[in-house]
């Protein structure tokens, strides 16, 4: 008798419901814990400072139903994980795998606890790790925008695990989700449409239809990912079928451990750049001639996309990023980016006299060193330089729970329910009921609930 | 600079009302929903992914379109993806080479549903489908070659934009924020790898009713105010030409063209279209006995070998892309019917064993770019007698047309005894000031 060769996403599939995520140790678990409280203010602090996302319009009652993050209801899950997804979107400042929304709607339907949504996030980070270590490369350089790609993957192992699934069904899931993602053009992000938005909740509605459907058999073939004619080849430009990556969960260290926290409400690709003017006195927007900015190649061939100069493609934007900074001293979610902002003529002579080209010390074979060099030539001829060789929350010095704890509450606002600042996620225990944290959210304060 | 392709298209589509078709064009139309109804209530009547319609009827939400042969009342998006889905599951919906569009499955679901939630004329709602074709094909087209290249599965992209043009259309958006709505699809275009459909994964039927639930999602964000990127075909470094042709896309050929609903393909069997000439090749041999059939050389263009070899025979929907499953099902059934795919006909030994003889090659005549859509066939039989055939295209397609009476003729057969009630009530569309009767028709089961 001939074996048959497991197919990726049963690989996939088997290791993520099996007890592999409930062996991670306790700092993945922490990590975890890290994510799901950055990815919840960012929703809220989007719902708060920016308004009602149109996605939420689309979300309607229906079951199995989950909580609309900030709106005091519940509705039809996928469609919460949508618009909890993209609410927080336009402040570009979440990080990590596509997670937590899905997740969250997922340990709601489930009646999971918070350990559970723990766990489960540890699957669908390692297994969207280990994804985007294979293709998220070769995406930028087809001008692809890899979360809202890969995002979905993530999403569906961490909803599937949650709703229970075997390994065969989470396998379809997989499968099936491989078929439905978008390829995702970053041309909306460079280009500033709000649509860009969007990016922030497919992954997750997606992985949540996914795992729903696989219930009812509606999956995926089971070379999705792999096959002649399936996602990778599609991807790498391989005319066929391909052969993946082991698949080593924990080999290279736990992916969720590895999530780097977003400091700056814009593009990573300025955030060294950022980092390095951070370390200087503020100069006088006034008295500044010039300002060069060498950085990383990705980070300079994003800057030659940008098209106009709309808050969200200035976010995209290293120039206009560093503009906005050097003119206001800081940048604030939901507050430095706005059409106001970036007409402001402060801030457009600003990024007129800045340049951004690629540092030779960062544009070597090998990891992609995300650093920059900034150069500020002032009126009087002075100049002001500083490095940073990695953006600040980055590898080796990553924000601090208290770091995250603040910016948490910054975005949530002061009008936040007792009951979710008594919970303090980074401390609830695990034995907490979804349910009754959502519940307990909905009672007391008139700002943001679950 | 030039006007973008997507303000270029939405210009059209904003604009488009019954008045503005072509004659031949308003004639047409009844027969293209006519067209996929009978493909949904065919998929119905087989029971195809009921438990799945169970799922997304019992999510429940707000009961504004029927889902048809079932009378169960959705929100929009939630109808027209399951219609689209089901009507697809058969492979008999209509086509359009010219960017390979399945615009039935697509575009006919999403236009009904929110005609229905709107109280849309007959009118209205055809005119919306008429645009929801020209905007499909005149985006599709240029994306076509691209989406080939990688092995992706084109009419589950190039359908986003026709859904999403006919529910603008539904909506009453106008230019700006139709071509929103278009730019918003493009994000979400699927990937659509053709594994699905080679496999026989059961997802790959969504890549009917995914794209309609996309396109009235896209239109009702954009009316409620979420803006999409319109110069996202032309974009250089990031748009969607880089990320399918690996350059950026020179649009200054394409647009809408008013005739394009006439270049339609209709399916005479129940196959993935790159199946079709070789069954009409056979067809043309005249009467065959299975049992005579030693062996049978196809050669074809290569597009259907590829898929014909990547093909699992053993599931409904990777059968519809076998030369050999399609082959041996015409001969011993004398059709190539959604009755072909069931699973005792899947399970059918002598069908297996007839297919087992049956071999496809590469024509090397046919391998030209643009390929030709041909086959030649050899058929050896027992006592050594050869017989051939050989068409330069499918039936139903090209310079052989289907007529109105054949495809009506279709359309009863798939529907079978709702089909008076359908055809009724589709034909009363043009003067019809809502959709009451045909939603009525809708609710008849099969």
């Amino acid at each position: 008798m001939t074996a048959i060769s497991a197919t990726l996403v049963d690989n996939l599939a088997t290791w993520a419901t099996s007890t592999g995520p409930e062996g991670a140790p306790v700092s993945a678990r922490r990590a975890a814990r890290r994510l799901v409280l950055d990815r919840l203010g960012i929703s809220l602090g989007g719902r708060r400072l920016l308004g009602q996302h149109p996605t939420a319009m689309l979300a309607l009652p229906g079951q199995p139903s989950a909580s609309l993050w900030g709106e005091r209801r519940s509705v039809f899950a996928p469609y919460a994980a949508l618009a909890n997804g993209c609410a927080g979107d336009a402040l570009e400042l979440e990080a990590g795998p596509d997670c937590v929304e899905a997740g969250w709607a997922a340990a709601e339907i489930a009646d999971r606890s918070f350990g559970d949504l723990l766990t489960a996030v540890i699957a669908g980070a390692e297994v969207g790790g280990y994804v985007r270590r294979w293709l998220a490369g070769p995406l930028e350089e087809h001008g692809l925008h890899p979360p809202a790609m890969l995002g979905a993957l993530s999403a569906t192992v961490t909803a599937g695990r949650l709703l229970g699934l075997s390994a065969a069904r989470l396998a379809g899931a997989l499968a099936g989700v491989a078929c439905l993602t978008p390829r995702a053009p970053f041309g909306p992000f460079t280009g500033g449409s709000t649509g860009k938005t969007l990016y922030g909740g497919w992954p997750h509605f997606l992985g949540l239809w996914a795992g729903l459907w696989s219930a009812d058999g509606m999956v995926g073939p089971p070379t999705a990912l792999e096959g002649s004619r399936g996602i990778a080849q599609s991807v790498l430009d391989a005319g066929g079928a391909v052969t993946p990556p082991p698949f080593g969960p924990g080999v290279h260290g736990w992916d969720v451990e590895q999530v780097t926290f977003k400091p700056f409400p814009c593009c990573r690709a300025s955030h060294p750049a950022l980092t390095a003017l951070a370390g200087l006195e503020r100069a006088d927007p006034a008295a500044i001639r010039e300002v060069r900015v060498r950085t990383y190649p990705y980070a300079v061939e994003l800057e030659r996309r940008v098209r106009g100069q709309a808050p969200i493609a200035a976010q995209a934007s290293v120039r206009w990023s560093v503009a906005v900074f050097l003119a206001h001293g800081e940048l604030q979610p939901g507050r430095s980016f706005t059409a106001t902002t970036v007409s402001d003529p402060i801030v457009t002579r600003l990024a007129d006299c800045t340049t951004v080209e690629v540092g030779l010390d960062y544009a070597g074979e090998g990891p992609r060193v995300r650093g920059a060099q900034v150069e500020i030539v002032l009126n009087d001829g002075r100049v002001q330089a500083a490095r940073a060789d990695e953006p600040r929350w980055g590898p080796s010095a990553p924000a601090t729970d208290e770091e995250l704890r603040e910016r948490f509450c910054a975005l949530v606002g002061d009008e936040l329910p007792p009951a979710l600042v008594d919970a303090d996620l980074l401390d609830l225990p695990e034995s907490t009921p979804m349910r009754a944290l959502v519940a307990a959210s909905e009672r007391g304060g008139t700002g943001p609930s679950l | 600079m030039p006007e973008s392709l997507l303000l270029r298209t939405a210009r059209r589509v904003a604009d488009l009302g019954w008045e503005d078709l072509l004659p031949a064009v308003r004639e047409r139309l009844p027969l293209v929903v006519l067209d996929v109804l009978g493909c949904g209530w065919v998929g119905a009547r087989l029971g195809v992914h009921a438990a799945w319609v169970e799922q997304i009827v019992a999510a429940g939400g707000p009961a504004d379109a029927t889902v048809w042969a079932r009378g169960d009342r959705l929100p929009a998006p939630h109808a027209a993806l399951v219609n689209g889905t089901i009507a697809h599951h058969v492979e008999m919906d209509d086509g359009n080479s010219r960017a390979s569009l399945h615009g039935g499955v697509t575009i006919v679901p999403a236009a009904l549903a929110l005609g229905e939630q709107t109280g849309a004329s007959g009118r209205a709602v055809l005119a919306a489908i008429a645009a929801g074709y020209e905007a499909a094909i005149a985006l599709g087209r240029p994306l076509l070659p691209g989406i080939g290249a990688h092995r992706l599965h084109p009419p589950v992209m190039v359908g986003c934009f026709g859904a999403t043009a006919a529910a603008s259309r539904m909506l009453g958006l106008n230019v700006e924020q139709t071509a929103g709505a278009l730019a918003l699809a493009a994000e979400v275009l699927p990937a659509g790898p053709f594994e699905a459909f080679t496999k026989g994964a059961p997802i790959k039927d969504t890549y009917g009713g995914w794209p309609a639930l996309v396109g009235v999602q896209s239109a009702l964000l954009a009316q409620a105010g979420l803006a999409g990127a319109v110069d996202l075909f032309e974009a250089p470094g990031d748009g969607l030409g880089p990320s399918l042709l690996h350059a950026p896309l020179d649009t200054a050929g394409f647009g809408p063209d008013p005739e394009e609903i006439l270049h339609n393909q209709y399916k005479a069997y129940s196959t993935c279209r790159s199946v079709q000439p070789t069954l009409t090749a056979v067809e043309r041999l005249g009467p065959l006995d299975p049992d005579d059939v030693a062996a049978i050389q196809v050669e074809t263009y290569p597009y259907a070998v590829g898929l014909s070899d990547d093909a699992d025979p053993t599931t409904a929907i990777g059968a519809r892309t076998s030369i050999p499953y399609g082959v041996a099902s015409l001969l011993l059934d004398g059709e190539v019917y959604p009755e072909s795919f069931v699973a005792r006909a899947l399970a059918d030994p002598r069908r297996q064993a007839l297919a087992g003889r049956v071999r496809a090659s590469i024509a090397s005549d046919m391998a030209s770019s643009p390929p030709v859509r041909g086959a030649r066939i050899t058929v050896t039989l027992t006592d050594g007698t050869i017989r051939r055939s050989e068409v330069r295209a499918t039936r139903w397609s090209g310079e052989d047309p289907a007529t109105p009476e054949e495809l009506r003729a279709k359309f009863r057969r798939l529907a079978g005894a709702a089909a008076p009630a359908l055809e009724t009530a589709v034909d009363a569309l043009p003067g019809a000031p809502h959709l009451d009767g045909l939603v009525a028709a809708l609710r008849v089961r099969p």
